[in-house]
Parts: C-alpha cells; sequence; structure tokens
C-alpha cells in the first residue's frame, strides 16, 4: 500500500435538514493513511455531521464518501473502523467490561480482546462496575477502549478529551499520538486548538460545513517573521525595505512584520540602529494555530 | 446474524426490568389466573352462583385439566400481553434513550442484522416467558387440585402444545407491535403510552362505539385487527373462567374469526411488523 493512499476521501459531501439548514456543504476531504488528521471548527460547524456520515449513521444529501476502501456504513469496511462519536454510549445497567463484552460480540471481536483494551485506557481495575457510575472521564475512556477493541485501521475519534481532567486530557493526547503511529490512521475532531496543534499531522478547519483551511499546522502557521517595534516606524520601514525588498515588510498595528528567518534578527537590529533608529521590540513572530483558526473562521473568539 | 443475537440476548438477559416484567407476569398468573379465584370459590356460600354454575363448579375451571384454556385466555387477562408491549417498546426504545444504536450500528454487522438478531433475541425471551406462565399455571392448577383432594387429569399433550403455541403468537404479535413503535418514535415512553391505550382501549373503544351501527363492513374490518384475532385465538381453546364472570379483554366474548384465521392474520401482523421496523431503520438517520 502505497504510504501516501487515502483512507478517507469525500467528494462535495453535503448535508441539509429541510431547506434553509446545510450542515455541511460541498466537502472535499482527505486523510491519509498513518496519518493523524485533526478537524479542527467551532461547536455546531459540521465536524460531528461529516464523521456521522462517515460511519454512515446519516446520509448525506448529496456527494460520496469512501471510508476504508468501502462506502460509509458498508460491514467490511465498518470492521476496520473504530469510533467514539459525540459522547460514549454505553449500556448504564451492564459493567464497562461487560459492555465491551457485548460490542466486541457484535464486531465479532474474540473477548479476550476486552481486559487489553481496558488496560490501554487505565479502567481495568473500574472494569467490574456498572458504567451508570462512571465518571464523565471514565466514560470517554471506555469509549475509546471500545473503538480500539478491533485493533482498526481508521480511528475517529470526535471530542475524545471532553470531561477528561488535566491529567486525563495529557494522558488522552500521549494515547492519540501513540495510537497514530506506525499505519493507522485517526481522524480526530476537536475545537481544540492545543490539542490540534499538540497531536496532528494535518489539520483541516471546518465552517459553516464548509473546508475552508487545510494544511499541516506548520504550513496554516504560515512563514516563519520577525515583529519590530521601532521609531520612528516609517524611517524602519524603509530601511528595512532596502534591505530585504518591499514585499518582505508589512505594518500591522503600529508594528513591523518582516517575513524572514528568526535567525537573521540581529542582523535586522544591526541595520535599524547603524540608521539611527530606536528599536523597542524585536521578536520572532509567532502565529499560533489560533491566530489562523480565528482569521480563518472570522469569529471573535475561539471555543 | 448468530452474533448479533447472542449479543442481544447477552444484553435482555442481564436487564432488570426484562426480569421486573417477566416477574411481574408470573406473579399474575398465580395471583388473578388462579390464587384470588381459588380463595373466592373456597369462601364462598353455599348459595354462591355466577354465570349458573356453583362455586365448586367453577372451581373445576381451576384444576390442570382446564390450564391450557385458562393461559391460552391471557391467563391473566388482558395484562400478559400488555407487558409484553411494554418489553418490545423498553428492548428498542431505550437504545433510543441510551444512545446505544449509534454504537451498534457503528461496529460489524448491517443495520438489519442487528434488528434481525435484536427481534430474534426477543422471540427467545416470549418463549421463555411462555413456557414459564405455562409451567407456573400448571404447578399452581396442581396445588388446587390436590387441595381438593381430587384427582389431577391432564391435558392432551397435543392441546398443551397447541396452548404453548397459540399464548406464543399472541404474545409475539404484541412484543413486535410495541418495538415497532419505539422505532417509529424513537423513544420508549411514547411507544408504551401509544401501546398500551391501542391495546387496552383504543381498537375495543372504536369497535364498540362503531357497533351499534350494525354495518356489515364494519364487521368484517374488524375481523382482521390485531386484538380481535388475539382474543379469538385464545377463545378457541374455550372459555375460561375467568373470561366468563367479566375479567377478559374488552373485546367481544364470542370469538369472531376461526382459529385458523386468528394463527395467519396474527403471523400476518407480527411479520408486517417486523418489515415496518426494517423500513423505518434502514432509511433513518441515526442522530
Amino acid at each position: 500500500m502505497s504510504p501516501t493512499e487515502e483512507v478517507i476521501t469525500t467528494r462535495r459531501l453535503t448535508k441539509r435538514y429541510g431547506k434553509d439548514v446545510v450542515a455541511v456543504a460541498d466537502l472535499d476531504l482527505s486523510v491519509r493513511r498513518g496519518e493523524v488528521y485533526g478537524f479542527l471548527g467551532l461547536n455546531g460547524a459540521g465536524k460531528t455531521t461529516t464523521l456521522r456520515m462517515l460511519l454512515g449513521l446519516i446520509r448525506p444529501t448529496s456527494g460520496t464518501a469512501v471510508v476504508a476502501g468501502r462506502r460509509p456504513g458498508d460491514p467490511a469496511g465498518l470492521a476496520k473502523i473504530g469510533s467514539l462519536v459525540e459522547s460514549p454510549a454505553f449500556y448504564p445497567y451492564l459493567s464497562g467490561r461487560e459492555n465491551l463484552k457485548v460490542i466486541a460480540t457484535y464486531a465479532g471481536v474474540p473477548h479476550s480482546k476486552v481486559d487489553p483494551a481496558l488496560e490501554e485506557v487505565e479502567l481495568l481495575d473500574r472494569g467490574k462496575d456498572r458504567f451508570g457510575t462512571y465518571s464523565m472521564g471514565m466514560k470517554q475512556r471506555l469509549g475509546v477502549a471500545a473503538a480500539l477493541l478491533k485493533e482498526p485501521e481508521l480511528l475517529i475519534l470526535d471530542e475524545p478529551t471532553n470531561g477528561l481532567d488535566p491529567q486525563g486530557v495529557v494522558e488522552m493526547r500521549s494515547l492519540i499520538r501513540r495510537l497514530g503511529t506506525g499505519s493507522r490512521t485517526v481522524l480526530l475532531s476537536s475545537h481544540l486548538l492545543s490539542e490540534m496543534e499538540q497531536v496532528c499531522d494535518r489539520v483541516g478547519i471546518i465552517r459553516h460545513g464548509r473546508l475552508v483551511r487545510e494544511g499541516t499546522v506548520d504550513e496554516l502557521r504560515g512563514e516563519p517573521a520577525v515583529t519590530v517595534r521601532a521609531t520612528p516606524l516609517e524611517a524602519a520601514r524603509r530601511s528595512l525595505e532596502g534591505m530585504l525588498g518591499a514585499a518582505a515588510v508589512t505594518t500591522v498595528d503600529g508594528t513591523l512584520r518582516i517575513a524572514t528567518d528568526p535567525e537573521r534578527a540581529a542582523d535586522i537590529n544591526a541595520a535599524l540602529v547603524q540608521a539611527h533608529i530606536r528599536v523597542s521590540e524585536l521578536r520572532p513572530a509567532e502565529r499560533s494555530l489560533e491566530d489562523v483558526f480565528l482569521q480563518v473562521t472570522g469569529e471573535g473568539e475561539a471555543a | 446474524m448468530i452474533a448479533t443475537f447472542r449479543a442481544e440476548v447477552r444484553k435482555l438477559r442481564q436487564r432488570p426490568s426484562v426480569w421486573v416484567l417477566g416477574a411481574i407476569l408470573l406473579v399474575l398468573v398465580v395471583l388473578f389466573g388462579y390464587a384470588v379465584e381459588w380463595i373466592q370459590y373456597t369462601t364462598a356460600s353455599a348459595s354462591f352462583r355466577s354465570g349458573g354454575l356453583t362455586a365448586a363448579q367453577l372451581k373445576e375451571g381451576l384444576y390442570p385439566a382446564a390450564f391450557v384454556k385458562v393461559m391460552a385466555n391471557g391467563g391473566v387477562s388482558a395484562l400478559g400481553p400488555a407487558l409484553v408491549v411494554v418489553l418490545g417498546a423498553l428492548a428498542v426504545g431505550s437504545e433510543y434513550g441510551w444512545g446505544t444504536l449509534k454504537t451498534i450500528f457503528s461496529q460489524r454487522p448491517g443495520r438489519i442484522q442487528v434488528l434481525a438478531g435484536q427481534f430474534a433475541a426477543l422471540t427467545v425471551i416470549v418463549g421463555v416467558l411462555v413456557l414459564a406462565m405455562f409451567a407456573l399455571a400448571a404447578a399452581s392448577s396442581f396445588v388446587i387440585v390436590s387441595l381438593d383432594g381430587k384427582p389431577a387429569v391432564w391435558p392432551a399433550t397435543i392441546d398443551i402444545l397447541k396452548g404453548l403455541g397459540a399464548s406464543w403468537l399472541v404474545f409475539e404479535s404484541w412484543t413486535l407491535f410495541g418495538a415497532l413503535l419505539a422505532y417509529l418514535f424513537r423513544q420508549s415512553a411514547l411507544a408504551i403510552g401509544l401501546g398500551l391505550a391501542y391495546m387496552l382501549i383504543i381498537e375495543g373503544l372504536v369497535f364498540g362505539l362503531l357497533g351499534g351501527f350494525n354495518l356489515s363492513w364494519l364487521t368484517t374490518l374488524e375481523k382482521f385487527f390485531i386484538g380481535q384475532n388475539a382474543t379469538a385465538l385464545g377463545l378457541s381453546f374455550g372459555q375460561a373462567v375467568q373470561a366468563a364472570r367479566g375479567g377478559g379483554p374488552a373485546v367481544s366474548s364470542t370469538p369472531l374469526v376461526g382459529a385458523g384465521q386468528a394463527v395467519l392474520v396474527l403471523a400476518a401482523y407480527g411479520l408486517a411488523f417486523i418489515a415496518g421496523s426494517m423500513l423505518v431503520v434502514r432509511r433513518r438517520d441515526i442522530t
């Protein structure tokens, strides 16, 4: 199999509810084998609807999707997919272990895989307790354990850190990174930017049901740059344009943004001082995924 | 389908509500099928008459020879079928309430396979319930005849088997009815409410009210309704003592149709409920 083989491909995937509500619109998504792909968007952006369509739980209004080589919902395809969509749903009167046995029976997986899955998410000692007594974090971890039962080629995880305490979030990120090694593919949906930044190889940003940006975290952050605050600003701009070219210098909120490697900061400082320009601030311009997200989604605040 | 059947049985046999419903059904068999009647007839005065029968004659209706008749007539009046409507509605409706359908449908088997396994498991549970009810009724009737110091005369094996089959068919039809309602309304509460309202009130009320008009087409139509056919099938075993005393279902005590037609109509209803559920579960989004 080619390392760039696409495990998930959607073409113009659309889901409408009635005439007015478009949950997902013309979505073209490509997730490659072996990568951890982050699906980023505000609440209500269409992430969960997309994931449900990929699993065959809801039917698209139009467009196509191929998941693990099959159409969504095909039993042969589902056999290769582990998923946790939205909140984890299990039988409250059964223990965690018994719930996994029920799921394993549906999936045709031997029950011997239940305890290792519980151990993976550190629930082995609570496996005998009823699911109804679990905390939200434990329920979330049981959901991940259920997703792992099939030793899937593709893991689809929707907000897996929901309800986890800070320690649990760190452990979950570490688990997702571990699960994403080798040929396993992980599609991770979240509205938590830090989660995406730390875990994902590539990120797609969805807004109002449309994929508005896609790339690696570095690609999304854009070219490296340096921020300069100097007086007089206009003289500084002319000096740096002469040094690096006009295209490399832009004025942003009373500072200059210089598109260059931060390692050239000393050269920039020397040039400005030599031109009798006072430099009050000179630092690498770090553009976080949050900046990109806010710019792309046009929202006032990140969720 | 075997995997989904095993998973469904595993779930249902550990579910407290299934055991509670089963226990209520069995208690009702003993209590209202036998104990209350026996106490009433045993303590009745010498002048007691009901339907022209003495207390001693009525008590004979509780002996082993009549236990198939008692059970085939619902055993516990309309409460048995009512409880299995609840069973069917709960087994399906709770999956929507807990959100577990999305968990199941994201596993390997297809939706129809899951549904087939679910209905197969319910069929087995209903079968076990009917067997337990008959066994308990037989035991109760034996205790009563022994208390009266009379010999136990049992129905022919073929009649017992026919009674078991008829009761299972009636219970199965109502169970599937409850399950279909739960698939339609995606919840158990509305399915239980509507299912019980239809079973206990609506069908009897509609035909009771319209019956006054003496419309021939109405009589023909009535012969194809589930409640009428379920009652007719029970009555084909003979009218039980309880039904004679007015404790039976709220429908005519004279069978509208023969046992053969009742079996066919109930089987058709069962298949229609399965087909309806399949249609709903195949087409609908799981949100």
